[in-house]
């Protein structure tokens, strides 16, 4: 080929590109960005993965009254199931204090660790943050790095890497545990961008899923709860308390066990003569999940952020049927009580006493009409000041 | 009798190089922005990599 036809073809090619990169240009300048139509909506109980990760979203829909809930499924249930979750109890009256709910089912406290890590490079509402944790993130083996995986947010990595006010100790300490969980080392090393090839990664990475997150965010902006006109009042937990009891008497009037009877029929009740000490190996201490909540506590710690755990019990005669003694289930609570009590700024909402008590979960591990009403409770006066 | 038909097909390609100098110029510029559009397309916008979506079952 001679050279001029060389030229010709190259000259081609970086048009080529050119023409590209305006049409991608083009393409997303017409998606909205995450900041985009900020506070025309409640966001806080929209359950979605996406919103979790969209730290720019979530900061511009933060207002004085917000304070950050770190969950996973328990976050799903459905009011038409538990009509007290958070959603109807903190999104339809004007109370002062709006949760806003971010993890999804199988999000545990390393996810948590670094989603904090990443929203608190700046200043978040109350200084305060609350993390619910249960029993069912304790198991032996811990999460499966399958799981971990889908779950893992490189942006919220990414944020947690640039927070200087976490220590390289802790920053260590995570890397060393997304390696346990199988996160390949091209994703590790661009999150802490060290080397000239993790910055570039990093720089495309941050594109792309900029790119993905403003695109799903579309389906979040369409579940957003309009705020309440009413003016604000105080909560009358007493009052809600009650309604949640006959609630979940009307719900759970069919099983001994108080749980949801839609549930208990249809999923459990067909379940249970094969699930007789089908799990009595369990012992709730094989797992690095202490370790992460220490490391999240750790992370409000060195961010200057006071937390409050919430424990929420799973089914006393459920785990007793499936062989899981009380012991053992007590043993998980006490070293979620001594990784608490071992940070002087966090404090514990302890609801592992109510195992057996009826309404308080819908299923075998999830808060039903009392046990959120409780846990609001909780989640409001922590927020208020008050614990 | 193969390698001959190869052979024209390749210089009936050259000939029409030649005379198209132009359109070929076009086809490579298509061809590059579109492989690049696809590779866009596939990240961003196809789902592939994307989270499932989790229904909480086990206890």
């Amino acid at each position: 080929m001679d050279p001029r036809t060389v030229r010709a073809r190259l000259r081609a090619l970086v048009a080529g590109i050119i023409i590209a990169v305006l049409v991608i240009g083009l393409v997303t300048s017409r998606i909205p960005s995450q900041t985009d139509g900020a506070g025309q909506a409640d966001y806080g109980y929209v359950y979605s993965g996406a919103k979790a990760e969209a730290v720019d979203f979530v900061r511009a829909n933060l207002t004085e009254s917000s304070i950050l809930v770190f969950g996973s499924s328990e976050f799903s249930t459905p009011a038409d199931t538990v009509p007290q979750v958070p959603s109807q109890v903190f999104g339809l009256h004007n109370y002062g204090v709006k949760p806003m709910l971010l993890g999804e089912a199988f999000d545990q406290a390393l996810w948590a660790a670094i989603a904090l890590g990443a929203y608190a490079s700046t200043p978040i509402p109350r200084n305060r943050v609350v993390l619910i944790v249960g029993p069912g993130q304790y198991t032996d083996g811990g999460l499966d790095n399958a799981t971990f995986k889908e779950r893992f947010s490189r942006p919220l990595y990414a944020r947690f890497c640039q927070n200087e006010k976490i220590p390289d100790g802790v920053k260590s300490y995570v890397r060393n545990r997304l390696r346990q969980q199988g996160i390949d080392e091209a994703t590790i090393r661009a999150g802490a961008a060290e080397d000239p090839i993790s910055m570039l990664n990093m720089v495309l990475y941050d594109f792309v899923d900029d790119l993905r997150i403003r695109r799903d965010l579309a389906e979040v902006r369409e579940k957003g709860m309009e705020f309440p006109t009413e003016p604000y009042a105080l909560p009358n937990w007493q009052s809600l308390m009650y309604e949640a009891y006959q609630t979940g008497k009307e719900k759970g009037a069919d099983n001994e066990w108080g749980l949801d009877d839609t549930f208990y029929n249809k999923q459990l009740k067909p379940q249970l003569a094969a699930l007789k000490d089908s799990r009595s190996e369990e012992t709730y201490t094989d797992t690095m999940e202490y370790v992460d909540l220490k490391c999240f506590l750790d992370v409000a710690d060195f961010c200057g952020l006071e937390s409050l755990v919430v424990i929420e019990p799973v089914c006393g005669p459920y785990y007793d049927h499936i062989g899981i003694s009380k012991e053992v289930r007590e043993g998980c609570y006490q070293k979620i009580r001594d990784e608490v009590a071992n940070h002087p700024s966090a404090r514990i909402a302890d609801f592992s006493d109510r195992e057996y008590e009826p309404y308080f979960l819908f299923d075998i591990v999830h808060f039903g009409c009392t046990g959120w009403v409780s846990a609001e409770l909780s989640i409001y006066e922590f927020a208020e000041g008050g614990i | 009798m193969a390698l001959g038909k190869k052979k024209t097909l390749r210089s009936v390609y050259d000939g029409w190089l030649k005379a198209n100098p132009g359109k070929a110029q076009l086809i490579v510029a298509v061809s590059a922005a579109l492989a690049i559009l696809v590779i866009f397309y596939f990240v961003v916008f196809s789902e592939f990599g994307a989270s499932a979506e989790f229904i909480y079952n086990q206890f």
